[in-house]
């Protein structure tokens, strides 16, 4: 949500120059025929005007951005309605059952269905609203059914199978590789429970931890199976430790959950950076449109 | 150095740094330059599938699960996975589990069939969209006729020499997802394991860590994720296209914003470094 911000003179001005600037740049696109003068065209310069509305929000909340934002959940309102009515309702419930095409016969067992959505829209009476607690209930019922013994054997079973591989597979250079890497991640291990912990030289843990990040780092470029596995099985692990809360985390606990956590942090630094790529290709994507398709000055390549 | 200076640039207005990355995009945009792209292996794999199914003149399923508001990221890789099919012999079906996606998957597979002269009801068919998401995945398993009896203009599929022998899933040579939902994973859950077919997936960035793990199983085996994974498919099929152009401005976006990240934790140390040089000063 956008915290509410005063609103200038300056802010007046840029917002009309702003509009101005479209209405001329648009102008100028027809009458050079850059832009065709038909739906088309208009489609286009309207998408072109409502990209620039939203985006402005970035520089503040202002009226443009607050209009093409109601313009937007009103068309999406109705545009929603109508893919039900189109895709849904009307080919999968009414059609079927009262005006089947030629051949095929009324299929009244979807009447069910139709009740039970009927029964579902009564939520909205505060009177009889109790009544949608049947179609949620069959809601719940059915998707539990669906959903437990898929999860238990497309998730839970194949994941954990998949968990527990052979850490020592392939070239005598990826074993002693793996053993290596291992060695020194149990030494890491027990070394910050017993001296790390209360030294006050801990700065020695990263005579450990940099080559493990080495080794970690050449096993992915090459990608070694057997490394592989190792770090599945010990990430698997150690997360499970840190989530488990019913010891306290200390003693050889307490270097475990913590390497969980580092795990942790390296998916959450995976998913940030994944979710930005997802983010800038939106952005990309508008920004391609005003200069490919609105403006016409880039090229596809 | 004085303290105010890094308070100062800490506090800097956010609208510089999207000022930043937009100049940034545009100009990467502007002035093409190459970069290096190496195609992963889970790339390499979807890609040697289709192309194996094509060159048997078999059967792929795409089933386009996005919107719109997904469209700059997924339409490049969905054009890439057609081209690619199309290019050796396969034969495509599409339908759409994403209501607002109906029409853009049906104009990119007409676009990409169209570009390469291939024929509807023979060597490419689109089913449209069914609601129900899960159900229909596992309709699609169980009876694929009583889901999609009819394409997206009425026809009936058993007329479509195409679709008139496909009973399940299994008919398919492979499957692939190009999904901005949890399309891939509900396919893997509800039907993979089932049905016993291959599937592969194309997803965005927002959700591809999700997918890993049914890398790691083999219940995926084909994966791309995002722009880069569409750009690196282009790439490895030497058909560069949008997704290989997209990722000029997406490289010099992340660069800026990794320099973002350094500049902002040097920042936050000197500031503590300089409050406590403060501090002693003022005690001294």
């Amino acid at each position: 949500m956008i915290a509410h911000e005063e609103t200038s003179r300056t802010d007046y001005f840029v917002w009309g120059a702003v509009i101005a600037l479209l209405v001329i740049v648009n102008v100028g696109l027809l009458a050079t025929g850059r832009l065709p003068a038909n739906w088309e065209g208009l489609g286009i310069m309207i998408a072109a005007g409502i990209t620039i509305g939203m985006y402005s929000v970035l520089y503040k909340d202002n009226v443009l951005f607050k209009a093409v934002e109601h313009v937007f959940i009103g068309v999406s309102g109705g545009y929603m309605l109508f893919l039900q009515w189109h895709n849904v309702f009307w080919p999968e419930i009414i059609q079927k059952i009262f005006v089947p095409e030629p051949g095929d016969p009324h299929d009244f067992w979807r009447i069910i269905p139709l009740v039970l959505g009927i029964l579902m829209v009564m939520r909205v009476s505060k009177k009889i609203g109790w009544i949608s607690r049947y179609t949620f209930a069959w809601v719940m019922g059915v998707s539990a059914g669906l959903a437990i013994p898929k999860y238990m054997e497309s998730i839970i079973i194949k994941q954990t199978r998949y968990t527990v591989q052979n850490p020592f597979v392939g070239e005598t250079f990826d074993i002693a590789f793996s053993a290596v890497f291992l060695g020194l991640l149990v030494s890491y291990i027990v070394l910050e429970w017993l001296v790390f912990s209360t030294s006050r030289k801990s700065w020695l843990r990263w005579l450990l931890i940099v080559p493990l990040t080495i080794m970690t780092y050449y096993g992915t470029i090459v990608g070694m199976l057997s490394l592989s596995n190792v770090i599945v099985l010990v990430g698997v692990l150690s997360v499970l430790v840190y989530f488990f809360f019913s010891i306290e985390h200390k003693g050889p606990i307490a270097p475990v959950s913590k390497m969980g956590v580092y795990f942790l942090m390296i998916s959450f630094g995976a998913s940030f950076g994944y979710t930005i790529m997802a983010r800038m290709s939106l952005f990309i994507g508008r920004l391609e449109f005003l200069l490919q398709d609105w403006l016409g000055v880039l090229s596809s390549h | 150095m004085q303290r105010a200076t890094t308070q100062k640039l800490l506090q800097m207005d956010r609208r510089w740094i999207f000022l930043m990355v937009f100049v940034s995009i545009l100009v990467a945009r502007l002035i093409p330059f190459d970069l290096p792209i190496d195609p992963g292996p889970n790339v390499r794999a979807m890609a040697d599938t289709i192309r194996e199914v094509g060159e048997k003149g078999g059967r792929l399923l795409i089933s386009f699960d996005y919107e719109p508001g997904t469209a700059p990221e997924l339409d490049p890789m969905s054009k890439a996975i057609m081209r690619h099919a199309f290019k050796h012999g396969a034969k495509v079906v599409g339908v759409t589990l994403a209501q607002n996606g109906q029409d853009l998957a049906e104009r990119n597979m007409r676009f990409v069939a169209e570009e390469y002269g291939k024929e509807y009801g023979t060597e490419w068919a689109f089913l449209g969209y069914k609601p129900g998401f899960v159900t229909v995945m596992i309709g699609m398993g169980q009876d694929f006729y009583s889901t999609f009896s009819k394409d997206s203009e009425g026809r009936d599929i058993r007329s479509i020499p195409l679709t008139r022998d496909v009973h399940s899933l299994s008919d398919f040579d492979y499957v692939v997802t190009v999904t901005s939902n949890k399309a891939c994973e509900d396919y893997v859950i509800y039907t993979v394991e089932k049905y016993k077919y291959t599937l592969g997936c194309g997803v965005t960035g927002v959700i591809a860590p999700d997918i890993f793990p049914f890398i790691q199983t083999g219940q995926v085996n084909g994966f791309l994720g995002g722009l880069a994974g569409a750009a690196e498919f282009e790439n490895y099929v030497g058909e560069t296209d949008r997704a290989a152009v997209g990722m000029r401005p997406q490289s010099a976006v992340h660069a800026l914003l990794v320099l973002f990240v350094l500049f902002g934790n040097l920042l936050f140390f000197l500031d503590r470094y300089l409050a406590r040089r403060d501090r002693l000063r003022g005690q001294a």
